[in-house]
């Protein structure tokens, strides 16, 4: 059993160590020293730690620094499992169902991973509980305080990312799992836009008398104060951790995806889902093969979670994160005023990587068909920008309607201006996306409602061209200030879309240069691997 | 089976013996009421239509996932109380999801090694001269994650000979592999059966499963439909994809499109 475990450990660190680019000599020397940079800056914070909590004078910090550091460490614990697994960097312990170890023993190994993939903390804790340790004026069991909070960590990240994953597998919970993800980020900002921070901030410190929280009830036992009633906080999470952490390891040890993904009713007629209704238009305004290729882009992204995911971060987080900048005092500022604009750009921005920067993505190694078919290729390409114009009106038009239900500035001319500036920006995006497209090609797994693998060269790309690409809006909002009218914005608008036809004219011809030239290179990269490693 | 060298497993019992089995997903049986028995020694081909339960069945025998009825054997001992007996002495090469993609070839095969409690040593030893077999020693530092079909069929096969298991099951395992891998992985099954083993196998190319298998079973909508040996099977003027077509693909013919 013991070499099972080690090969389990064995394979997490092998796993985890692969993860990174590994291509060629610089990049892995770029990886292993980061890493050394990360871990070595761990080791030093805990050193530092060491030293601070090991001073007599200092013997207060435990009472005002400790319980918010220990919630910042509860944080890190439970969030970043989660996104390991989404990455698909952490080891499936149903995949190990299958050679012989026994499932109750695996309960342990995933406790013991999911320290592994968080050793940071356990450096840090460990440097505090030295600290601790060396106070004279602190209760020696101090660090086994600390143990029994990182057993609590440990125990509930397990059982989070159990339920996660199996979120995950699940089709149609999977986006909501993605976007449950990406909203935890945002609700820090959201609790202090809304002014609610004080308060909660005072709910997580936890009032005088007994310690309601693990963080502040482990804090307290290492302080000068401890009482028993802190002791029976902290032990009564941590048994509450380990029977969640367990209940979930069980629930995944059982789970069958195919089993929770199956209809309850295979016979019933197929309803006329959302992809049918949004398809429906292409062939009422557009003549084959045009419209055959708007209609299948529309249906394939619509039923693609990756692609749903970020389309509807649009209109739910892109509104989040832009919020605080738009409420309270910053409500008449410039982002306040411009609120369905600017959130309007956010969500073009979230749209790139799947509809304007890497267009065949998604079609992988079916990408070749657009060279076989008896169609010019510019009809590909225009088809792909056609469908992403439209869930990018489709998007602005639901961000409006977020504006109104949170009350946010709207008016006729606000929802005329975002329009604009989006449709503006969106040539220029879709101009310099056809380059992108054919000449940096990489396949995507649209099944994955998240991203897995380490960002590529085409993420720092994206980063540098949308800046790029916002010019004739930032030009448009320059136009307005200068001459102070609503009709120099517009008029700016119209010259930098008019440009931006010529250049998306020219930028096409230049793509379809491109994809005649680098089209074995472009189907060879779409082509490679069959597994998850390229999502 | 002369040349037997496996032992440990309830002997004169069969390799796979299976009683009413079903398992149904959202209010369909995928496999219904399935009754079958592989002898030992045998190598067993599992024939079927796409869609027709033989993945499921694979998935159960491998005790990943949990019949909704009915009885489970191999090697003499039961599901789920014998699963850990069972499990040291299955190999598996399963479908493309039970890979490791974030390991190379040599690392999977020496995990999988080790999981049968081989020592790691001798692990990485057998996993350098398996990809050589294979011929998966040139992909070098490449990704399981970045391998084509063909490649991940044979890090698994590699991997499922890796602890000399005395049943094999295998999904598909030819599926994606060239003419040469596909003939090195038959000779080194034939070797296993020869040599004592169990082999019990799906797959679509028919030809393959008439020059290899003695005994085949064709399920189809969950039931089994044909279960005979090869000799049988053959007695007649029909080959096995006749039988096959005949009892599973009555009626599909392009007559009925006269555009066509």
């Amino acid at each position: 059993m013991t070499g099972q475990v080690r090969a389990i450990v064995w394979a997490q660190w092998r796993s985890l160590v692969n993860y990174f680019p590994h291509s060629n000599l610089a990049v892995s020397a770029v990886s292993a020293g980061l890493s050394a940079v990360w871990y070595g800056g761990c080791v030093v914070f805990a050193v530092l730690l060491a030293q601070v909590f090991s001073e007599p004078a200092n013997a207060g910090l435990t009472e005002s620094v400790l319980p918010p550091g220990l919630l910042l460490g509860f944080l890190f614990w439970q969030i970043v499992p989660v996104l390991l697994a989404t990455t698909g960097g952490s080891l499936s312990m149903r995949k190990l169902l299958v050679y012989p170890v026994e499932p109750s023993r695996l309960f342990g190994l995933e406790l013991a991973l999911r320290a592994a993939t968080t050793s940071e903390m356990t450096i840090v804790l460990t440097g505090v509980s030295v600290g601790l340790a060396l106070n004279p004026r602190l209760p020696k069991w101090g660090p086994l305080a600390l143990a029994g909070f990182a057993a609590f960590n440990i125990c509930l990240s397990a059982g989070t990312r159990d339920f996660m994953v199996r979120m995950f597998e699940r089709k149609r919970l999977r986006e909501i799992a993605g976007l449950l993800i990406v909203m935890v980020g945002a609700i820090p900002q959201l609790i202090i836009a809304m002014g609610y921070g004080e308060k909660v901030a005072g709910l997580f410190r936890g009032g005088p008398g007994a310690p309601v929280w693990p963080w502040s009830a482990a804090a307290l036992l290492c302080g000068e104060r401890p009482s028993l009633a802190a002791a029976a906080v902290l032990a009564a999470w941590t048994a509450a951790g380990y029977a969640f952490g367990r209940f979930q390891h069980a629930r995944t040890l059982r789970f069958d995806a195919e089993e929770a993904n199956a209809s309850e009713s295979p016979v019933a007629a197929p309803r006329r889902g959302i992809a049918e209704r949004l398809s429906a238009w292409p062939n009422r305004i557009l003549r084959d093969p045009l419209a055959a290729l708007v209609e299948k882009e529309i249906r394939f992204l619509v039923r693609a979670p990756r692609f749903r995911l970020v389309f509807i971060m649009g209109f739910t987080f892109g509104l989040v994160i832009w919020l605080p900048m738009a409420a309270g005092h910053a409500r008449g500022g410039v982002v306040g005023s411009n609120f369905l604009t600017f959130t309007s750009l956010y969500s073009l921005l979230l749209l790139g990587d799947v509809c304007f920067w890497n267009v065949f993505g998604f079609d992988r190694l079916a990408a070749q068909l657009y060279w076989a078919m008896p169609a010019p290729f510019s009809t590909v390409l225009i088809g792909k920008n056609l469908t992403a114009l439209f869930f990018v009106l489709l998007e602005v038009t639901l961000i409006a309607i977020g504006c109104a239900v949170i009350r946010a500035p709207l008016d006729a001319v606000r929802i005329a201006e975002a329009y604009a500036a989006t449709v503006t920006t969106a040539l220029y995006v879709m101009a310099l996306g056809n380059l992108t497209s054919t000449t940096n090609a990489r396949p995507l797994n649209a099944s994955r409602a998240m991203r897995s693998g380490a960002p590529g060269k085409l993420q720092a790309l994206m980063l540098l061209l949308y800046p790029v690409a916002s010019i004739p809006v930032l030009l448009a909002f320059g136009a307005r200030y200068a001459f102070s009218g609503e009709w120099a914005f517009f008029a700016a608008l119209a010259a930098s879309g008019a440009i931006g036809a010529v250049v998306y004219r020219v930028s096409l011809e230049s793509a379809l240069e491109a994809a005649e030239k680098n089209k074995e290179k472009l189907l060879a990269a779409l082509g490679q691997g069959e597994g998850v490693m390229q999502a | 089976m002369p040349g037997a060298v496996y032992n440990g497993s309830v002997s004169g019992e069969p390799a796979i013996a299976v009683s009413q089995l079903s398992k149904v997903y959202g209010g369909k049986a995928a496999v219904d009421g399935l009754t079958l028995t592989v002898p030992r020694g045998s190598f067993f081909g599992f024939l079927g239509p796409n869609g027709a339960g033989k993945t499921t069945t694979i998935r159960m025998l491998m005790g990943l996932a949990p019949p909704t009825s009915g009885e489970i054997s191999i090697l003499g001992f039961s599901l789920p109380d014998g699963a850990i007996e069972i499990k040291k002495r299955i190999g598996l090469v399963p479908d493309e999801s039970l890979l490791f993609d974030h390991l190379t070839g040599a690392e999977y095969i020496e995990f999988v090694a080790r999981m049968y409690s081989i020592p790691r040593a001798t692990a990485r030893e057998r996993a350098r001269e398996l990809l050589e077999l294979f011929q998966l020693d040139s992909a070098g530092r490449k990704l399981i994650g970045e391998y084509s079909k063909g490649m991940r069929k044979r890090v698994a096969m590699a991997a499922a000979l890796v602890h000399r298991p005395e049943l094999y099951l295998m999904d598909e395992p030819f599926e994606g592999v060239d003419a040469v891998g596909a003939r090195l992985m038959k000779d080194l099954l034939l070797e296993q059966v020869r040599h004592g083993a169990t082999v019990f196998l799906t797959s679509h190319v028919l030809e393959v499963v008439e020059r290899l298998c003695d005994r085949v079973a064709i399920i189809n909508e969950g039931r089994i439909i044909v279960e005979d040996s090869m000799t049988a099977l053959r007695s007649g003027a029909e080959t096995l994809e006749d039988i096959f077509v005949r009892v599973v693909g009555v009626g599909r013919t392009a007559d009925a499109l006269d555009w066509l």
